[in-house]
């Protein structure tokens, strides 16, 4: 039995808002996902010399970037799942008003 | 092929270098063998040539592409935290305010995310300023020192025996120093590293021994600017890391278990209407908590060897 009134009311409120949570953020994660490909795809600031100061830099600068690259990975599965669970909030009160 | 001195171009100018050092040896104006500059300057070589300046461009042209991405999503974020807030906006509980504080810390993820990745587009702009310019430098130093050492045997005067050595620490410290905003706006490398007020003149003294001795001396001091440059950078990256592995607060949390369905945790009361549109008969909390067991079921089912099946899985079961 559908429990109408504002419950509905609000329910298709939250709809709008999962329109913006499921529709939005899965394609603000993929934009962010495609990034860490590249920024992955470090080789090396190498010349044909070698000073070790110079190797220690790019063995730095590596290493930052790949902890930030692991941050926004991690981002972005964690902006999926919000997506997933609100979706999932909103089937489960369809269900509770009688429209699932 | 950029505007700085190539490889090959280090290593012709070290070898003319030594060649005019050895003839002042060969035709007696060099009393000693001039063994120390022979075995060292093939050493200088190879720091002058230690970093690679067209490198340094792509890496930064590929982080900049990251950098900018990740602020376009910036705004594409607020405006979506902006649009679903209000639509949640009659919703209140544990739940319902952690959604929407979750999508203020994507917002601020972004923002936290582009300013990391500027910061790393400044050490590598710190580091292309110093490859290009201990390159110059050591070139600069070769050349006045076969000038010198042609002066030394034809004594002619009016041959230009300076060289220049720039300052690479303060050249890696002012570009680090400096804010990285602007380097969104993107632009030549060249044209983003500020050099020419680095630069430190040098001059190579009369006498055989002393051209040896000045190129030596200028060569060590080269040596000590790019490693200055060169630790500044890097001990700037290691702060950025250590800062970030610290920074846990922002997003990398999951969402507490009360917002999933699939969790008992799960309860009405964590998401529920707000103020007057709450429900008073018989109240919405068992009738969610009964829905919710049938729907974790039914979920648990479809995952179940069976229910794959049933679904046209034909290696379920």
């Amino acid at each position: 039995m559908p429990v109408g009134g504002g419950f509905t009311a609000r329910l298709d409120e939250m709809e709008c808002a999962a329109k913006e949570v499921t529709g939005s953020i899965p394609v603000a994660a993929a934009l962010l996902r495609a990034p860490v490909a590249d920024l992955r795809e470090f080789n090396d600031l190498n010349g044909s010399g070698r000073f070790d100061p110079a190797y220690d830099v790019q063995t730095a600068y590596e290493s930052y970037v790949e902890v930030l690259a692991e941050r926004q990975a991690r981002a972005c599965d964690i902006m999926d799942d919000t997506a997933e669970a609100l979706r999932e909030i909103i089937a489960l009160y369809r269900r509770v008003d009688g429209q699932g | 092929m950029g505007n700085w001195v190539s490889d090959y171009d280090i290593h012709m100018v070290r070898q003319y270098m030594q060649d005019a050092v050895v003839m002042m040896f060969d035709e007696g104006w060099l009393a000693d063998w001039p063994g120390e500059l022979v075995d060292a300057s093939r050493r200088h070589a190879e720091m002058a040539n230690s970093l690679e300046p067209q490198k340094i461009i792509d890496e930064f042209d590929r982080t900049l592409l990251a950098a900018r991405t990740v602020g376009g999503n910036a705004e594409a974020v607020a405006k979506l935290r902006v649009a679903a807030s209000s639509h949640l906006a009659g919703w209140t509980g544990e739940a319902a305010t952690a959604f929407k504080e979750q999508l203020s810390k994507m917002e601020t993820f972004c923002d936290n995310q582009q300013a990391d990745l500027l910061n790393a587009l400044q050490a590598l702009l710190a580091a292309f300023g110093v490859a290009v310019e201990v390159r110059r430098s050591y070139h600069s130093l070769c050349l006045a020192t076969i000038e010198a050492a042609k002066h030394e045997m034809d004594e002619q005067d009016g041959r230009d025996t300076k060289f220049a050595v720039a300052l690479l620490g303060d050249l890696a410290k002012g570009v680090l120093n400096a804010s990285p905003l602007g380097l969104l706006s993107g632009g030549a490398l060249e044209t983003l590293v500020d050099v020419g007020t680095h630069v430190h003149e040098y001059l190579a003294e009369d006498g055989a021994d002393a051209v040896v001795a000045a190129y030596l001396r200028g060569a060590k001091q080269l040596e000590e600017e790019l490693r200055d440059g060169l630790l500044s950078i890097r001990s700037c990256l290691l702060d950025h890391e250590q800062r970030v592995l610290k920074d846990h607060a922002v997003l990398f949390q999951t969402l507490p278990s009360n917002c999933d369905v699939d969790s008992p945790d799960f309860r009405y009361e964590s998401f529920a209407l707000a103020g007057q549109d709450r429900p008073t008969a018989g109240g919405l909390a068992p009738r969610v908590a009964a829905e919710r067991d049938k729907y974790v079921n039914e979920k648990s089912d479809r995952d179940s060897p069976i229910g794959r099946r049933l679904d046209g899985d034909k290696g379920a079961i």
